[in-house]
């Protein structure tokens, strides 16, 4: 593709409807075709950028305001963004304990506040950026995250849960074929994870602490200590020679 | 689906409820499958102490004794368990049974299924009571 498609038109030139084709094309599609690409505002519409929530003493939230990085979205095909800290009004919150759902609005210039509900329903004017948790009196204040914010992605590998007994090696593929970045080695005593989840960085015996798991670009090797009280986990809130273990590992950039 | 993992001597010895593909087998080890739920399968075998599973029970010396119960899925009358290598056979009534423990001497019980190619020693397969001062 040749972009743009369209061509500057000299001074008494009649215009073609080429011409305005063209020019709607490279404006609409960045010159592709309208069965090749969406709008450029649809694209757009979907795009949020540097847009956090942040709980805001007392009982308010806010998306803090950083000028390098403001946080940008389109609502209703208008480009908004914050040129300050947005806060939402105090007294905002109210009744029995529940998720709020915490929207940004189009103000009448080109930034936005904030409203919040306990409706997730999108009403025109309005986009749904987060949500939070109010227990009845307060809201808490690690509940409050923005659906924008870039969190930790899922493990690139999880070994689920599989059983485990002390003095045994247990040697499991990854297949990232690079080294993990992050491991983490979880034990529970419920097949199914119901349990509280351990993370075992030692195994008895306690003479001999080790941490049991080595890894490399390709396999995560676990090997329990022999010890039949200590050897799959030695730890708060409890030691064990069984139980479950389950494996997580992240890639590296 | 459950997945079993066997070593050389056909004892059981882990499994999980996916195809274990990610699993690196050591010379002479197998694999079977099982038509089960994780949850129920885990369930074929279970040790408890003060309803305690998975993690070493400890009981002071002197205390009351320890009473282990032995759960199993399957329909047997009786069940064997090693208690630190002596096997001694558990009645079981609606797949429950007990064993009982005495606090009177320091150290540890290392209680596991016996029969390790019916059973697996590890998970709840697996229960240590230890004595202690």
């Amino acid at each position: 593709m040749t972009y743009p498609t369209s061509s500057e038109v000299a001074g008494g030139q009649p215009t073609l409807a080429a011409h305005y084709n063209n020019l709607r094309k490279d404006a609409l599609y960045l010159g592709n075709l309208s069965t090749e690409s969406i709008p450029f505002g649809s694209f757009l519409a979907g795009v949020v950028t540097g847009m956090k929530l942040e709980y805001l003493a007392t009982n308010r939230v806010k998306v803090p305001h950083v000028a390098a990085a403001p946080a940008r979205l389109m609502i209703d095909g208008y480009m908004l963004q914050s040129y300050a800290d947005v806060e939402l009004p105090a007294g905002e919150f109210a009744g029995a304990a529940a998720t709020w759902y915490i929207f940004a609005v189009r103000a009448s210039n080109s930034t936005f506040t904030l409203s919040v509900s306990t409706s997730s329903a999108v009403v025109p004017g309005t986009r749904l950026i987060g949500q939070c948790y109010w227990d009845g009196t307060n809201v808490t204040a690690g509940s409050v995250f923005s659906y924008f914010q870039h969190e930790m992605p899922a493990a690139d590998y999880d070994s689920g849960y599989f059983a485990v007994t002390y003095n045994t090696t247990y040697a499991k593929v990854h297949n990232l074929k690079t080294l993990p970045a992050v491991v983490v080695l979880l034990h529970n005593t419920s097949a199914t994870g119901a349990a509280v989840n351990s993370v075992v960085c030692n195994v008895g015996p306690t003479t001999g602490l080790r941490v049991p798991y080595y890894y490399d670009a390709t396999t995560i090797t676990c090997e329990t200590g022999n010890d039949a009280a200590n050897g799959t986990l030695l730890g708060r809130p409890a030691n064990s020679g069984g139980g479950y273990y389950r494996i997580l590992a992240w890639r590296s950039a | 689906m459950i997945t079993v993992i066997r070593d050389s001597a056909g004892n059981i010895k882990t499994y999980a409820e996916h195809a274990l593909d990610d699993y690196n087998f050591a010379m002479g080890e197998t694999r079977d499958t099982v038509d089960s739920t994780l949850l129920d399968y885990s369930q074929r075998f279970m040790l408890q102490a003060a309803g305690v599973l998975g993690q070493t029970v400890y009981v002071k010396q002197g205390g009351d004794d320890v009473t282990v119960g032995v759960s199993t899925s399957l329909r047997m009358d009786a069940v064997d368990v090693d208690i630190n290598g002596t096997i001694e056979r558990v009645p079981l009534t609606d797949g429950l049974g007990e064993i009982v423990l005495s606090t009177e001497n320091i150290g540890q019980f290392i209680i596991t299924p016996a029969d390790r190619k019916m059973f697996c020693a590890a998970g709840n397969g697996i229960l240590v009571v230890e004595v202690i001062t």
